[in-house]
């Protein structure tokens, strides 16, 4: 809206009023879309709330295609008891696992385990879905001897143990954020009041942390509640209210793999509804993360120091020991940090194992058919897919970042609208994703199940994560070089493209990374989209599956799981290069601000 | 400047990766003329045609058949929209409504327990006793494992276990169980033959119900009970012999959807000829159906 007025208002129409007005329109673009998706799953959702009655619709339990009733309250039920149980769990160890890595884990670990955390958060959930059905249920069956009456290890507890394992990495890295954030005097004050080390860190640094250690367990209630691929795998399926650890039950995104393939019209509505009950959810806990936003913590912003740059508060040593309650958290802390490295290490391990052994040359390369499916065509289809995803999204989030930095003023309040959309955008579930794709460029757009409405798809998603990467990047080219290059007589879009943005490049290319990994480990969004075939694409019109999507299908054909154990060591050894580069790229890039 | 241009030098790195990818699609997607046919429907048809597509796909190297999984009421649905080149239903399809059905060959439900359990034989009755009231089928078989709602062989298992009154069971959770919501106490609901299979595997005092094929197939410790049908007056092993000649009592049609109103494309003509050949019998048979060529 401020573009079309500032395009009517110059009359000295010049290249300058364009650029900004095109920056702005592409900032603006993530509101749209997020209010697209709101709508169009609304407005697929309304049939089945007109025909079953909306309160009906969520308060009936009944869901039966052959009756046409459907009912989504023990869908809810088991959303929100699978939610609680692994935010319990998940974000206990994970606000452990972050004070421990902030205040005890000795230097030379730190970069190491933050790059374990950050290859859990890389896991595709189609591999947790898979190591859970393969492991954690055989394991629970046999361990609580569920066989003899003819249950199997499905439901709650399997659940809500890779859940939990699955939302660490989001709560930890915020968690630690906030805890890294603490000023150094508060942690100077109480030593000096004659704390030891361990109650410091735990009465006075986490309380003082609270803040961001809340908006970590939003963050994680979110990732928890949208999970689907992993989830889907391991609930069990049934109607059900999840009352006992192994009962089989559905959650409101479950049910929507589960019967989406199956589904009549009203079904289909009533799936739709169910995605729009569980957006309502996620919008509710984006409106709550605003409000724990709003407090910062104390100290000044510029001058106060903060306990990361105060040096060396890990190597310090307690010394003094009180046998206190806050000692033991601090052995806890310990045993909590080195089981999660397990974890991680026996799951990344597992699947190689498991996996490598299957790969040949044949299953990777050869012709793909319905004698033997191989992973040709994935190759294919994900560079198809990442090439048009970021062919879309790099453009529209630079232009985007470039406004929110360069030419919005700080202050503006459409510019804290647009970002308060960017985090909604980025905190939709990637069913939703899906379903809307399906609705609009599926359907609506008539792009048919293809790699283009795939594609566009994906743009959307990744969108967030190269808007704030190039605006993290943006943000700390110094103003100087600005003002030396205006000084020289260039206008703001010159200096914006010949002085920022190359000073930016490694930041951009730390988004087309993470975006990269965030493509290759997609699943639900793309079998909605892009299909599942098992023939090799020949051009952006035909369907096409990715590495992640051909794990789903050889799960779902149940006889497969060989092949998905080899795909998966596939797909796990792409994650580890990526985590690699991004490493590789921070690591430049921190360098180059050093000089 | 070093790092820059290292940096410009992944950026370009990361282009060309993608280019490549991109470029080898083109080639590798482009070098062969293709036909493709289309086939969708009932989930408990998709590994037989997947197999019969195999085998078609091998001496047609052109031909792509892609073989999408969605129910019996998908395929046809799809056949009415024209969505595929035929539908596949595991139930029998009047002709009428634009669509009209073929048999393509039977298939059995079997009753399934673990090999060391010592019923060998059930009544209709005992079944129903056991999925609807939770009584124990002859003080052995406690637990009953069913199917999730979107499974076909569930609605088969459904249509053929009837109630004293000779009704459908379907009928009976939509009165009591499935509209109340709750799963029933004794039964655990898995989403696939397989976790099926593996239960039954594990535990001497769960019964299930799974493609006769699957237990023929099955290597697992698992066997199939003689079962009395509704108005029987003798348990029926269950094999595929009595499948064909129909005394066994829960079995099912696998059917191929056509549209009335649409010609088959010559590809997929081409593909219907070979799985209503003699040819293809084999692998139907080898797949654990019940041919029923000729008969």
């Amino acid at each position: 809206m401020e573009s079309d007025k500032k395009l009517h208002i110059s009359l000295n129409f010049n290249g300058e009023k364009v650029a900004s007005a095109v920056f702005a329109v592409f900032a603006a673009f993530s509101t749209v879309a997020v209010f697209g998706i709101i709508f169009y799953i609304l407005y697929a959702a309304i049939p089945a709330f007109r025909q079953i009655g909306f309160f009906k619709f969520i308060f009936s339990d009944v869901w039966n295609a052959q009756t046409n009733q459907y009912g989504i309250l023990p869908m809810i039920v088991g959303s929100i008891f699978l939610t609680s149980l692994s935010v319990l769990v998940g974000g206990t160890l994970a606000v452990v696992t972050a004070v421990w890595m902030v205040y005890y884990c000795p230097k030379k670990l730190k970069k190491a385990y933050e790059q374990l955390i950050n290859l859990l958060a890389g896991i595709p959930s189609v591999i947790y879905g898979l190591f859970g059905y393969t492991f954690i249920v055989p394991a629970l069956t046999k361990a609580f001897n569920l066989a003899e009456s003819g249950t199997s290890g499905t439901g709650l507890l399997a659940s809500s143990i890779i859940l939990s394992i699955m939302i660490l990495p989001t709560v930890t890295s915020v968690a630690k954020n906030s805890l890294k954030n603490v000023p150094s005097n508060y942690y100077e004050g109480a030593l000096a009041l004659g704390c030891t080390k361990n109650q410091t860190v735990w009465k006075v640094l986490v309380p003082a942390a609270k803040n961001g250690i809340l908006a970590g367990l939003i963050l994680g209630i979110g990732r928890a509640v949208g999970e689907t691929m992993a989830v889907q795998m391991l609930v069990g399926g049934a109607n059900a209210y999840p009352f006992s650890f192994f009962t089989s039950f559905s959650t409101l995104t479950s049910i929507i793999v589960r019967d989406m393939g199956y589904a009549s019209e009203l079904q289909t509505s009533a799936l739709m509804g169910s995605g729009f009950v569980l957006l309502v959810f996620i919008l509710i806990l984006n409106l709550l993360l605003l409000l724990t936003r709003r407090n910062s913590l104390g100290g000044n912003r510029f001058f106060t120091r903060r306990i990361d740059e105060s040096n060396g508060i890990e190597s310090l040593r307690s010394y003094k020991r009180t046998g206190s309650v806050q000692d033991v958290l601090w052995i806890i802390s310990w045993i909590v940090a080195l089981f999660m490295a397990f974890v991680l290490c026996f799951i990344v391990i597992f699947v190689l194992v498991k996996g490598l052994p299957n790969l040949s040359a044949n299953f990777l390369f050869g012709r793909s058919s319905n004698r033997q499916t191989t992973l040709q065509p994935a190759f294919v289809s994900t560079g198809l897919l990442i090439l048009l995803s970021l062919a879309i999204a790099l453009p529209l989030g630079i232009g985007a970042a470039i406004y929110l930095n360069e030419y919005a003023k700080k202050d503006n309040p459409l510019v804290k609208i647009i970002r308060i959309f960017i985090d909604t955008l980025s905190g939709i579930p990637s069913i939703i994703f899906g379903m809307f794709g399906m609705l609009f460029f599926v359907t609506a757009c008539r792009l048919n199940y293809s790699l283009t409405a795939g594609g566009i798809t994906l743009a959307l998603m990744i969108l967030p994560t190269v808007i704030r990467s190039t605006e993290q990047a943006l943000s700390e080219v110094p103003d100087s070089m600005r003002e030396a290059s205006y000084a020289l007589g260039a206008g703001k879009l010159r200096t914006v493209f010949r002085v920022v943005l190359p000073q930016a490049l490694s930041g951009i290319v730390t988004a087309i990374i993470l975006s990269i990994g965030r493509i290759v480990s997609e699943s639900a969004a793309l079998i909605y989209t892009a299909g599942s075939s098992i023939y090799t694409p020949t051009g952006f019109s035909s369907q096409g599956s990715t590495f992640a999507v051909l794990i789903y299908r050889f799960m779902v054909e149940g006889t497969h799981t060989e092949e998905a154990y080899a795909t998966a060591a596939v797909l796990m050894f792409v994650v580890v290069v990526l985590n690699i580069l991004v490493t590789l790229c921070e690591w430049l890039f921190k360098r180059r601000n050093k000089v | 400047m070093r790092k820059k241009r290292i940096a410009k030098i992944m950026l370009a790195a990361a282009c060309v990766v993608a280019m490549g990818a991109s470029s080898a699609a083109m080639f590798a997607g482009c070098s062969k003329d293709t036909e493709t046919i289309t086939v969708s429907g009932s989930t408990s048809m998709t590994e037989l045609m997947q197999a019969l597509a195999a085998e078609y796909e091998d001496a047609h190297p052109n031909v792509q058949i892609i073989v999408n999984q969605g129910g019996s009421s998908v395929g046809i649905s799809d056949t009415k929209a024209g969505l595929n080149d035929f539908g596949l239903a595991s139930k029998k399809v009047d002709e009428g409504d634009g669509v009209k059905g073929v048999q393509l060959c039977l298939d059995g439900i079997a009753l399934t327990v673990n090999k060391n359990c010592a019923v060998t034989q059930v009544t209709n009755e005992e079944v129903f006793d056991l999925y609807m009231k939770g009584t124990a089928i002859q003080n052995t078989i406690t637990t009953a494992i069913a199917r999730d709602q979107a499974s076909g062989t569930r609605e088969a298992f459904n249509e053929g276990i009837k109630d004293p009154e000779g009704n459908d069971i379907k009928n009976h959770y939509n009165g009591n169980y499935e509209l109340s919501g709750f799963t029933h106490a004794a039964w655990d609901e898995q989403q696939a033959t397989g976790s099926v299979i593996s239960l039954i595997e594990q535990s001497t005092v769960s019964i299930g119900y799974i493609s006769l094929g699957s237990v023929l197939m099955s290597s697992a410790n698992i066997k199939a009970l003689a079962f009395k049908g509704y108005g029987q007056e003798t348990y029926v092993a269950a094999t595929a012999e009595n499948v064909l000649n129909g005394t066994y009592a829960l079995q099912r049609p696998f059917t191929i959807v056509l549209s009335t109103s649409r010609e088959l494309s010559p590809a997929a003509q081409g593909f219907y000829d070979y799985i209503m050949s003699e040819e293809a019998q084999a692998v139907i048979t080898a797949e654990g159906c019940v041919s029923t060529y000729g008969k």
